[in-house]
């Protein structure tokens, strides 16, 4: 039998690549006027709680 | 927001995902995320900063949350779909694991229990529990002699028996 895992190093390379995603979108590809933003920051920390969990 | 989507998102490695239940976990958490801490905190900061000038932000900000909710929705959904086989060829490792560990992974009983197990694997099997007749045997203790009674009896008559053991891996 074999059962999928996930390794702590692998888990740690994908946060780190996730959160560099993370502030790229939300910080340089964002539409911002004074109150509103619109970015498209869900994307790494939806991907982030699906993989990694909290 | 990380820490809600992780709660509704998570699955172990390997287990299957199932569509309908993953779009309503989708739409959960991003209606958790969107309505109540984007917008009631967002409110909380702009009271802070700006005084009472915040109501008037709110409702521009609930136009384009509820635009949000299914761009989010139906962007993660496909992304999910679409990833799945990287995630499965780089991501996990596989990993062999001996095959009492593999049963320790079982639950002794189901959060339900029912028999549309037995059910579906005797329909499989052309159900040859109707074909047969039983005697049920059960209680604390004397089963066995009792069933070895029955057997002996009922081998001196017409009546074929068939002796079933069943052993079990249960660790004591």
């Amino acid at each position: 039998m074999t059962k999928l895992t996930l390794t702590k190093g692998k888990k740690i390379i994908l946060s780190a690549m996730l959160l560099s995603i993370l502030l790229v979108l939300s910080r340089f590809l964002s539409i911002k006027s004074t109150f509103l933003v619109i970015s498209f920051s869900f994307i790494p920390m939806m991907l982030a709680g699906i993989y990694l969990r909290t | 927001m990380g820490f809600v989507y992780g709660i509704f998102l998570y699955k172990k490695p390997g287990e299957e995902r199932k569509d309908f239940k993953f779009i309503i976990q989708l739409i959960v958490s991003s209606v958790i995320v969107l309505g109540v801490i984007k917008i009631l905190l967002e409110a909380v900061f702009l009271n802070v900063l700006y005084g009472k000038a915040y109501l008037a932000v709110i409702a521009s900000r609930f136009t384009t949350e509820a635009i949000m909710l299914p761009i989010q929705v139906i962007t993660i959904f496909l992304l999910e779909k679409a990833l799945r086989p990287f995630a499965k060829k780089y991501l996990y490792k596989e990993e062999e694991i001996d095959i009492d560990e593999y049963l320790d992974t079982f639950d002794k009983f189901t959060k339900d229990p029912n028999l549309d197990a037995m059910r579906y694997i005797m329909e499989r099997f052309d159900n040859p529990e109707k074909q047969t007749k039983f005697i049920h045997v059960s209680g604390t203790n004397g089963k066995g002699s009792i069933c070895e009674m029955l057997a002996s009896i009922l081998n001196n008559t017409e009546y074929k028996l068939r002796q079933i053991y069943i052993s079990t891996f249960n660790k004591i």
